[in-house]
């Protein structure tokens, strides 16, 4: 199954972007609305998991757990998509997830902040350029802030990414060239999907179906999977309490896809610091 | 006759019923255990644990499918992949490896590798892409059934 990321900055028209590409390629193009998806998946209000994502989080955040949690639910739909369809997908959420995936074409998008400007302007309605300039930056400010808090990336960073294309040199609101130079490239061989790609993804998709459906326990959780065996590491539990990592790996072990799981406590720093290890 | 049957509708050059497979892995367990595996299905396979050697019997003889390791002592799977292709662009190379990155994944892809399988693997993961090799040769014979 081919995938092709797409990232751009707001105010970019990155999303018709993302729907051209797809539509030269013949896949679905997914983004915003997976939100919906989660949202019924996972049983949460919908506007909670848009605000975990737009809103970037402070450094003391009494949130922050809450927010790793509606991340995972995103993740999983997301890379359940991934894993079942050729698809393109426009947005953040998960890319650093599927960096070993092979066959993921990472596709970064930038514009000139002229054209942008008159993007905004157009959408929001405002007359004065400086103020739709500081806006633009604020948000562009608050998105890397996301990205570098929850992934510990930077979105503005090239070498993440497989291609970087700057419709700004291309024409203002032409896209035409941008998309043709995506899809030229994703056709290419090297991002063809093999056997190896695919069980990364495969690996991938159980790893964050498994840690949306037990990350209410514990949103720190670490899930690695490798073709049907999970290894769970949480803090959740004390190790002497062995009827709860065993309550956990039955309850692993009931999902589909999964034909052995391991538990395992994680060391907390503070933890052993205070016993003085 | 093993369960490929060669179809010699596609204009191509009859080489008898069978698959043949060169099978290169300095891990001698690995042939050992791969060359029943495949022979069981139709495959006429050679196994040379030598990447050298391995090297000299492609240039002599196409192959219909070569399956290659990637990490070996002297000669890397990347110019066993190169060495096949050159000889015939009709040979289909599969390359099995135990460190799998992107790059690698990427660099044996864009040099026309058929296929890449992580070690370690199970017996049906290689038949399968075997399978997949043949087919796109043009044998027929459903690989899983018989596997």
């Amino acid at each position: 199954m081919s995938i092709i990321t797409i990232t751009t900055d707001a105010y970019n028209n990155g999303r018709s972007l993302a729907e051209s590409v797809a539509q030269a390629m013949g896949y679905p193009c997914i983004g915003d609305e997976m939100a919906t998806l989660a949202s019924e998946t996972y049983e949460v209000t919908e506007s909670k998991l848009v605000q975990a994502l737009k809103t970037s989080p402070p450094f003391f955040d009494r949130l922050f757990s809450r927010r790793q949690r509606y991340i995972a639910y995103l993740e999983a739909v997301i890379s359940d998509k991934m894993l079942c369809q050729d698809i393109v997908y426009h947005g953040v959420v998960g890319l650093p997830v599927i960096r070993q995936v092979s066959h993921a074409f990472k596709v970064r998008v930038v514009a000139n902040i002229e054209d942008r400007i008159r993007i905004f302007i157009k959408k929001e309605h405002l007359s004065g350029k400086v103020e739709a300039r500081d806006r633009i930056f604020k948000e562009d400010e608050d998105r890397k802030r996301w990205a570098r808090r929850i992934y510990g990336i930077d979105i503005s960073d090239s070498s993440i990414y497989d291609l970087v294309v700057n419709i700004g040199h291309m024409g203002a609101e032409d896209t035409e060239d941008a998309v043709e130079t995506i899809v030229g490239t994703a056709k290419h061989k090297k991002f063809k999907p093999m056997t190896y790609s695919l069980n990364c993804m495969k690996n991938i998709a159980l790893s964050c179906k498994i840690k949306a459906a037990f990350c209410q326990i514990d949103p720190k959780m670490e899930v690695k999977s490798d073709r049907g065996t999970v290894y769970v590491f949480t803090g959740a539990f004390r190790r002497k309490k062995q009827d709860q990592l065993i309550d956990l790996k039955q309850q692993i072990m009931k999902l589909d896809g999964v034909e052995h799981a391991e538990v395992y406590v994680k060391k907390e720093i503070f933890d052993s610091k205070s016993r003085g290890h | 006759m093993g369960i490929f049957e060669k179809n010699n509708g596609f204009g191509r050059e009859a080489m008898g019923d069978k698959v043949n497979v060169l099978l290169v892995d300095d891990e001698k367990i690995v042939g050992n255990r791969l060359k029943p595996a495949l022979s069981k299905i139709g495959c006429e396979v050679e196994v040379y644990g030598d990447p050298k050697m391995a090297l000299n019997r492609i240039s002599e003889k196409e192959f219909d499918i070569v399956v290659t390791d990637i990490m070996m002592e002297g000669i890397n799977g990347i110019q066993i992949l190169e060495a096949a292709q050159k000889k015939s662009d009709r040979t289909r190379v599969i390359v099995i490896t135990g460190y799998a990155t992107v790059a690698l994944a990427r660099e044996a892809m864009d040099k026309g590798a058929f296929d890449i399988i992580e070690k370690p693997f199970r017996p049906d993961d290689i038949r399968a892409v075997i399978g997949s090799a043949a087919k796109d040769l043009g044998f027929h014979g459903d690989i899983s059934k018989n596997a």
